[in-house]
């Protein structure tokens, strides 16, 4: 397992979930006067980056996932078929089913270019 | 045999769900920054609407299957690793998605940590379901 794809893919995520984040129009900051919550949503995403490539690297360990192209259909489908399901359902009982459904999308994308880094950094 | 497991995995997961939100529905509704006149609302999960109940089975089942298949690939075999792999896809790959959304959309830490606890012991329960079928066999 090699700490270097952990780290990249996790950067990849952090600036994918940013851009994301701006597209949906969530624009918080971490210096706006009236936020009360002290931890940043850069610092907290930069954390699970982390987190979230570290155990989708496990699981190509495991798989012997090797190779950028391995590596992104599997993280597409790691996207796709288990982190986007759940926010698809959460989003639906908060009836905004449509908003979770395309949050789910940028999750699978997100995680098919993470997959892929880890792919090539085995 | 690898259906059955599958059903079997999510319908424990759903059935979890339902116990879940059912314990937590008053924080959840105030998390979530919902009203009872909103969960009653057309479309609510209250509002006798099967849509909600019927995306969660069937994306229970989607993560289920998925969950099977990297099982199988990844050779996950008995009790303990169906422990450690459900729980640690829960915690670590769901979970980091779910708070990313919460925290950019500001939405209170306690909906974080109820529908992360949804994820993370969903997988978990998944996770034991799938291992005692005998995936990778």
């Amino acid at each position: 397992m090699s700490l270097i794809g952990i780290l990249v893919a996790a950067a990849i995520g952090f600036v994918w979930v940013l851009a994301w984040m701006r597209w949906r129009g969530f624009a918080r900051t971490a210096t706006d006067p009236e936020d009360p919550d002290p931890i940043a949503p850069q610092l907290l995403t930069g954390v699970v980056m982390v987190l979230a490539a570290g155990m989708v690297q496990y699981l190509y360990f495991l798989a012997d996932v090797v190779g950028w192209w391995e590596g992104m259909t599997l993280g597409l489908g790691l996207g796709a078929f288990v982190a986007g399901p759940w926010i698809l359902v959460q989003a639906s009982f908060r009836r905004q089913a449509f908003g979770g459904l395309l949050d789910a999308g940028a999750v699978a994308a997100g995680c098919g270019m993470m997959g892929a880094v880890l792919g090539l950094f085995p | 045999m690898e259906y059955l497991a599958v059903l079997s995995a999510a319908m424990a997961s759903y059935i979890f769900g339902a116990v879940w939100y059912g314990v937590f529905s008053k924080p959840w509704m105030q998390a979530a920054g919902l009203t009872e006149e909103d969960i009653k609302a057309p479309g609510g999960p209250q509002s006798g609407a099967a849509m909600p109940y019927i995306i969660t089975f069937l994306m229970t089942v989607i993560v289920a299957g998925m969950m099977r298949h990297v099982f199988v690939t990844g050779g996950v075999v008995g009790l303990v690793n169906g422990i450690v792999s459900g729980f640690g896809v829960g915690a670590f790959l769901a979970s980091p998605w779910i708070m990313t959304n919460y925290t950019f959309s500001m939405r209170p830490r306690m909906l974080a940590v109820i529908d992360c606890g949804y994820a993370t012991i969903g997988c978990t329960i998944m996770g034991v379901v799938l291992v005692l079928f005998g995936v990778a066999g």
